[in-house]
């Protein structure tokens, strides 16, 4: 694989806080810049991306001799093992097999791109150092400013920090209510992420998404947000946050060329 | 095909860790190996177990060699027939027909013993084969022929010493048909309060008039001369049992040799013309999708063209009892069909309508 990409891993220690909403429309708005684009769907056991972004899962995955070619949609280039097995909850890929599958689905793969964007799964898991190790990046953190998730994303900067994995941020999702009608916005939860994670464990708040009825719909048609809302406040949110992250593996460069 | 009632289970997944631990190890394989849950079947990509119903198999890479490493499946497990089968395919290889080669263990073996959960295991390990599926295609069809032709030649010129040694079972096409039936019956018991009447009622018949009959033709068959031509065979030479080279028709592996018996030639013939041009197969599984209509005579013609083609004159004894051995085969393969629910019972009589032509189809296109 090649060494100047931009390797972004999307990790929550919990499930259900967005991870995945977050790692396509991330995705996608690197591709809307004009970058060539991996998106890695890492839950092997849940993969969430295919129901995310619909209109490959009718299409038969292709394999160049044991490598799983990645599906193309708009221009993005995505392995999901979700869409190529229907039934893949029923297949327990667990110890050796996991490697095999990684290597299959990720280490082998000429991806030719910029920007690779990794949806880890929850939890801490085999399948992280796997990852860590054999494709070196670096962490966005998602969680929801609630107290059970804080204890999780602590779990997790931990952990990250233990795998000597360099963090880019925190993104706060679910942060507010935005109403589509009258615009007016409402804090759902009553948790501080900036108090309980950032000030502490020195971690940037990037970015903080609200709950919108619009972004639910759009993930429930499997369209990615960004693509099909140009001029909003959530878009914007999205090209700042690949923007900023961007910008962080830039400065690592320059300060690597420096020393 | 050794026949006993177990349910087949389509996600039997890979071969369990423990297995693995013990089995890579007398095969000297590092653990620094990957095992590959996916494979490619013409450039489409399949999880492994959904293309192993009866035994649990995974991909091995080490370095740059790929391995298949395979569960002997249940149905034929035992010492005496693994090492014949397995033997069989090693001089195969060695007479140079293409089927996989064999790896031995760091001691020499064939296989592994492997006590698992109160029953032994035998694994064994061969090269993996790249290659294309059966797609239909014309060209793969005319191969597929000529090199069953080519197999039952080298099988038959080389293999006396294994017969010799490890006597494989011996069946006929009649058995394996009255067996199938049943079996049939056995689910027909099993599942007797779920089968609507009418239903029920057609399976009764479909049983007992097939009973009868396969006894009659193996009567006529055996008559004929069936039982003077007898080599080992294949016995499952099914369009998903043949590696077709990338680039173009040629066949560069044939694989499984779990259900070789010993057995009249036209065992194999019938049952490769039966798979390639009668039933058809949900995709890249060997599990038959909805019910057969009427054979291909375009297809069947041309597989027997080529069958003939490649085998020595004595071999065209077998037209004089083929009618009677289709009719058999059909018997056994739509009643595995409905035993393995790819059919339904309610279409019991229409594939009876395909049982009662299938002889008469087949002996016309054979004699032309």
């Amino acid at each position: 694989m090649d060494d100047s990409k931009v390797v972004i891993y999307v990790y929550s220690g919990k499930g259900g806080v967005g991870k995945s909403t977050v790692s396509v429309n991330l995705a996608y708005s690197y591709a809307l810049k004009g970058l060539k684009v991996g998106l890695i769907d890492a839950d092997l056991s849940g993969p969430s991306i295919p129901s995310l972004v619909k209109g490959l899962e009718n299409t038969p995955y292709n394999m160049d001799g044991l490598t799983v070619s990645p599906g193309i949609f708009e221009d993005v280039k995505i392995n999901s093992v979700g869409f190529f097995s229907e039934e893949i909850d029923e297949t327990y890929l667990e110890g050796p097999y996991l490697h095999g599958a990684l290597h299959q689905l990720v280490f082998s793969v000429e991806w030719n791109c910029q920007v690779l964007i990794v949806d880890l799964p929850p939890g801490t898991m085999e399948i992280h150092n796997e990852l860590f190790s054999k494709l070196p990046g670096k962490v966005l953190l998602v969680s929801t400013p609630q107290e059970v998730s804080f204890s999780d994303t602590i779990r997790s900067i931990n952990f990250i920090r233990k795998m000597d994995v360099e963090i880019l941020g925190i993104v706060e999702n679910m942060s507010y209510y935005n109403c589509d009608n009258c615009g007016v916005s409402e804090k759902v939860f009553e948790g501080d992420t900036r108090k309980r994670i950032c000030e502490p464990y020195n971690i940037e708040l990037l970015a903080e998404f609200p709950i919108s009825r619009k972004l639910n719909f759009f993930s429930n048609k499997g369209v990615p947000y960004v693509l099909q809302n140009n001029n909003c406040q959530i878009t914007s949110k999205y090209e700042k946050l690949a923007d900023d992250c961007f910008n962080n593996f830039n400065s690592t460069k320059k300060r690597e060329r420096m020393c | 095909m050794l026949i006993k009632k177990k349910s087949i289970d389509y996600n039997f997944g890979m071969v369990g860790n423990k297995v693995l631990e013990s089995v890579l190890k007398q095969y000297g394989i590092q653990n620094d190996c990957l095992l590959l849950p996916f494979i490619n079947v013409n450039g489409k990509c399949i999880p492994l177990n959904k293309r192993s119903e009866t035994s649990r198999k995974t991909v091995i890479s080490q370095g740059n060699e790929l391995y298949i490493l395979k569960e002997i499946p249940w149905y034929c497990s035992n010492k005496n027939f693994v090492n014949y089968v397995l033997n069989l395919q090693k001089q195969l290889f060695v007479n140079g027909l293409p089927v996989p080669e064999i790896i031995e263990t760091i001691q020499g073996k064939l296989y592994c013993e492997i006590d698992y959960e109160d029953e032994v295991k035998y694994v064994f390990l061969q090269r993996y084969i790249e290659g294309n599926s059966w797609n239909g295609s014309e060209d793969k069809l005319c191969e597929a022929a000529k090199m069953l032709g080519k197999f039952h030649q080298g099988i038959e010129k080389s293999c006396g010493q294994i017969i010799a040694k490890y006597n494989p079972p011996k069946y006929d096409v009649f058995d394996i048909a009255l067996k199938m039936l049943n079996t049939l019956n056995e689910v027909a018991i099993d599942k007797q309060s779920s089968i609507r009447e009418e239903n029920m009622k057609s399976l009764k018949k479909f049983i007992l008039v097939y009973s009868s009959k396969v006894n009659e033709y193996k009567k006529i068959a055996y008559d004929k001369g069936y039982s003077n031509f007898l080599i080992p065979i294949h016995g499952d030479y099914n369009p998903w049992n043949l590696i077709f080279s990338k680039n173009g028709s040629d066949i560069v592996g044939i694989i499984d040799f779990d259900n070789s018996i010993i057995d009249n030639p036209v065992h194999d013939l019938v049952e490769s013309l039966l798979d390639f041009c009668l039933f058809t197969y949900k995709p890249q599984t060997t599990r038959f999708q909805g019910a057969p209509t009427s054979l291909n005579k375009k297809s069947a013609k041309i597989f027997l063209e080529n069958y003939y083609n490649s085998v020595p004159l004595s071999y065209y004894d077998m037209n004089k009892y083929i009618g009677e051995v289709s009719f058999a085969v059909t018997v056994e393969l739509i009643s595995l069909g409905i035993i393995r629910g790819d059919y339904d019972f309610s279409e019991i009589n229409q594939l009876m309508f395909v049982i009662d032509n299938i002889e008469d189809q087949i002996s016309a296109i054979s004699t032309s």
